[in-house]
This record gives structure tokens, sequence and C-alpha cells, in this order.
């Protein structure tokens, strides 16, 4: 039943101009600053073989280019996530899924794996970029696949707090709005970690921007990857919370 | 003993300050047509929603063919289909898209389903718009689609939530149609409805529902005798100018030379009204006497109308 929901979700996604509209102007942007990343590695690649441990393709090209697409997801995870439950509740199709033999949290988990699976696409799509190198030149493929293992982390707590920010509301822009307050949060509030000692560092280490970029360094952090899964474990339980609320009816 | 097709003990429901339910004991039999009136706030929809498992009582139990709508919720939404009173669709998808989303809700898919979609667009006259966009479709063919998603799954019990408001006459025939061959079929139909000529029409047991609790319940001919009044038409020689005294507390029209009476049946006698009719000097030419129809049983169970 949750792959029913999923496959719906995703469908529906692709069946508004949104979706289009967004991975198009992804593509577009990411492309510009792939090339970006590459022209600049082309201009320093002659003084490359004079620093010593230099870093390669890899690290000049594939890792910004996955730092980038983070920032990008920080945009458009709010955009995509926003319709998910808040539109149904305003068109009040939600209570066709109420009132199927489906628990809350199967509603939950299929919608959040076809937004998922939206934002899966746009890290495949973003990975071939740094992958079409390999045509000309070598790759740390490991690096490469720590990387993008960080950023499906990544996506898949924004798409989680997306999610729960749109059971809350019936209003979809709402939703979007309180989606990028809550990422924008998450990614900031490690500006704040930096100047306030111990109790500073403990607000840091909530920081999503934080746990990204041992990945990007090409380091499997299991204390990175525990925060991730708890961050969308937690998202989606409290979206579980939420439904199940509509049917108390307080 | 067979199994009811819906039963309810003790129900209740608070809203905040508001008590939207008060303790509602039901049972309808399987196969039954049954009907569910009352006026607007009685606590119809908030009924039939607990029934859906779309709200939880705050008290009470309530079974769909015997499972238990939070304990055995997965069966008891199996059994029922529910036609909502608003008109709610996907506006991206087709019809023959959103009832194979329906049905995969259900768990339900293979030849023998797709089959039985095909047959509910046909009977219910869907078949030139199955590929069409829901936000394509008029309001009535809108209707129409969502009746046979409350029937993708096939399920025992249909709750029709007034399903003809503000549909046209000749749909709405076409639907009481279909509604009567389910109901042939086997299917138990519990119909809500404002046009109380249709459930007079249609159901064999009628319950009321007033501030939340069931004001009667009753087999159709039983509540239409629970009527305390009639209506007694008198055509008269002369025109009526005046209504004698005596009368004009019992009069529902007048005409130019007809009076239209409501009399209490445990009261007023007709050869009294005639006799205080003649001595006003009034000739009686013809008289019909009327019972009252379910609209007047519900008034009076509803306003309290003496």
């Amino acid at each position: 039943m949750i792959f029913v929901i999923a496959r719906r979700e995703l469908r529906n996604l692709f069946l508004s101009p949104l979706a289009w509209i967004v991975l198009g102007i992804v593509q577009l942007i990411m492309g510009f600053l792939f090339l970006s990343h590459v022209n600049l590695f082309l201009q320093v690649e002659p003084r490359l073989p004079m620093i010593h441990n230099a870093p390669g393709l890899t690290g000049l090209i594939a890792a910004p280019t996955l730092g980038n697409a983070a920032v990008l997801m920080l945009l458009i995870a709010p955009i995509i996530t926003m319709r998910v439950v808040a539109e149904e509740r305003r068109n009040h199709t939600l209570t066709l899924l109420y009132t199927a033999p489906v628990s809350r949290l199967t509603i939950v988990l299929g919608k959040y794996l076809g937004v998922l699976a939206f934002f899966l696409l746009i890290v495949a799509l973003t990975v071939l970029m740094p992958l079409s190198l390999l045509v000309g030149g070598h790759l740390d493929l490991g690096m490469l696949a720590c990387g993008t293992l960080g950023l499906v982390l990544l996506i898949m707590s924004f798409a989680a707090v997306g999610l729960f920010m749109s059971t809350l509301t019936t209003h979809p822009t709402l939703a979007a709005i309180s989606t990028f307050g809550v990422l924008f949060l998450f990614w900031i509030i490690d500006w704040a970690g930096r100047s306030h000692g111990t109790a500073g560092s403990v607000v840091a280490y909530l920081s999503a921007l934080n746990h990204y970029e041992p990945f990007l360094r090409g380091l499997f952090d299991t204390s990175a990857l525990s925060y991730y899964l708890f961050v969308t474990a937690a998202f989606l339980g409290l979206s579980v919370r939420r439904l199940d609320a509509d049917r108390v009816g307080a | 003993m067979p199994v009811p097709a819906i039963w309810t003990e003790g129900l209740e429901k608070h809203f905040g300050s508001v008590h939207a339910l008060r303790g509602v004991d039901l049972e309808v039999a399987s196969g039954e047509f049954f009907g569910l009136l009352g006026p607007n706030g009685a606590g119809k929809s908030t009924l039939i929603n607990i029934l859906a498992g779309l709200t939880r009582a705050s008290a009470g139990h309530a079974r769909i063919c015997g499972h238990d709508v939070l304990t055995d919720y997965r069966r008891s939404r199996q059994a029922l289909g529910v036609v909502p009173q608003e008109i709610v669709f996907d506006p991206f998808f087709s019809v023959r898209e959103i009832l194979r989303i329906q049905a995969g809700y259900f768990g339900l898919k293979g030849p023998e389903n797709d089959r039985w979609r095909e047959e509910l667009l046909a009977a219910l006259m869907l078949e030139d718009k199955a590929d069409a966009n829901m936000r394509a479709l008029s309001g009535g063919m809108k209707r129409r689609v969502l009746i046979a998603q409350a029937l993708v799954h096939r399920p025992q019990v249909v709750i029709l939530d007034e399903p003809t408001a503000g549909v046209d006459v000749e749909l709405r025939a076409s639907l009481w149609v279909f509604i009567r061959r389910l109901h042939a079929e086997g299917h138990t139909i519990v119909l809500t409805t404002h046009y109380l000529e249709e459930a007079e029409a249609l159901c064999d047991r009628i319950a009321i529902l007033k501030d939340g609790r069931i004001a009667a319940l009753d087999r159709k001919q039983a509540l239409l005798r629970r009527a305390v009044h009639k209506t007694l038409t008198v055509t008269t020689a002369e025109v009526m100018r005046s209504v004698p005294p005596g009368l004009q507390d019992k009069v529902k029209k007048v005409a130019e030379h007809c009076v239209e009476l409501s009399l209490h049946k445990g009261v007023d006698s007709i050869p009294g009204i005639l006799e205080t009719l003649r001595t006003a000097g009034y000739t009686i030419v013809d008289l019909a006497t009327e019972e009252a129809d379910l609209e007047e049983v519900f008034l009076e169970l509803t306003q309290g109308r003496p």
C-alpha cells in the first residue's frame, strides 16, 4: 500500500507543471555551477603537480558541485513538499485516503517515499555531471559515492521536515515558508555555535551543514548518519501524530 | 443471528464545548435500505465520519459488519464505501486513474478488478469520460465518479451522504436507478438526504437524528403513522371570504373556493369542522383528506410542531 501511495504522489508531482519547472531550473543552475567548477579546475590544473597531495577532479569539481546541490535543495525542498498534505487537506481529498484501510504511518511513508523519489531523481541527474568527467579523467569514486550518500541523507531529512510542515496547514505557501524557515535555521545554527564555547558547540551539533561536510571530504561519519536518520524519523513520527490528530477531531 | 451491517452503542462525540453525538445506539440490518435524516447540525455527518474512520468517537463503540471501526479498522473500511457530501477530487488525474488509485488503496489489482472498474464506469454512464481529466467534468459527472470511487472495492455497506444535492432531475433519477440496483444486489444502503420524498420512496427503515440523539427510529410506515396531523381540503360553492373563527388556527391555505385545514387526528372531527363551515353560510361541494407525509413527521419530530 505504501508504494501505491508513493507512486500516486510521484505521478501527482509530474502531472503538475511545478515538478518539471523545478527539474528544469535545478538542472540549469547545477549545469552552470558544474561548468564553473570545471573552468576553475582548468585554470589551476597546470599548478597542481607542484602542490603536495593536491586535490584531483573529485575534490575540485565533484565535491563543490555536491555542496552547491545541497544549498539548492534547501531552496527547492519547501516547494516540492509544500503540497503533499496541505493541498490534499485543502481539497478534502485526504478523506479518500483516511477512509481506505491504511494506517496513518502507511500514508506518511507513502507520501514521503513519493517526494523522496523525486529528490533522488534530482540527485541522480546532479551526480551524472561529475560522472561525465570519467570520459576524459580519473575520479575518486569512493569519495564521490560518499558525497552522494551525504546529499541523499541531507535530502531525506529535508523531505521529512517539509512533509511535517505540510501536515500543519491547509495552505501550501505557508507550508513552504515554514519549511524554508526550519531548514534555514538548521543550516545557520552552526554560525551561532561558533562563538559561544561549549554551549555553542552543542547548538552547532544540530547544524545540518556540519554533518554534511565530512561526507563531501569522503569521510563516512556514522555520527552524521545517525543525525540525519534521527531527524528524518523524528519528523516522520511527528507527521504521523499530526495526521492522527485529524481523526480525533479536536 | 446475522451480523448487523452497522452497529453502534452509546456513541458520543464532543468537539470542544459542542456535544455533537449524545449516546447514539443504532443497528442497521444487512441488506437494508436505511434512511438517516435530521436537520443541519443534528449529528448525521459526525456519525458517518465515525463509521468511516474520519473521526474518533469520544465514547461508545461502532462496528461495520461486525468489525470495530477502531480496533479492526482495516476490515471495517473494506466493508464500507462512503459517497461524501462534498465533491472532492484529485485535479490532475483522469477518471480511470482515480478509480485505479482508489482500488490500489484497498490492495486490489488484477484483471478481475479492472473488469469491475470498467463495469462501474459503464453502469454510471462514465465510459465516454473515463480518460477525461476530473477538472473537465460537470458537477453531476464528478458526483458519479465519487459513487464509483466508493464502490471500487465492492463494499457490503454503502453510505450515501446527500448524493443528489445540487444534481439535476435527470441525473438524480438515473442515480436512484443505480442505487436501487445496488440494493437489489444485496448491498446495505444508508442514505442521508434533505429530499424527504426520496427517503420516503426508497428506505425500509428511517432514523431521525435531533441534537445528537435518535429522535425516532422505525419502519417507514410506522413512522408515518406517528403523525398527529392530517390535511382536510374543503371546496365550497361560495367564495371563501373569511374562515370561521373556530377554524382559523387550523388553516394551512385559503383559495377562492377552497380552504386547506390541518387537523389533529385525536382532537378534531371532520363532521364538526364541516358543521362549523355550514353554520358560517358555506355550502360544501367537495372534500378530501390527505395523510401526513414524511416531511410532516420530520417537522413534528425535529421542530416539535404540535
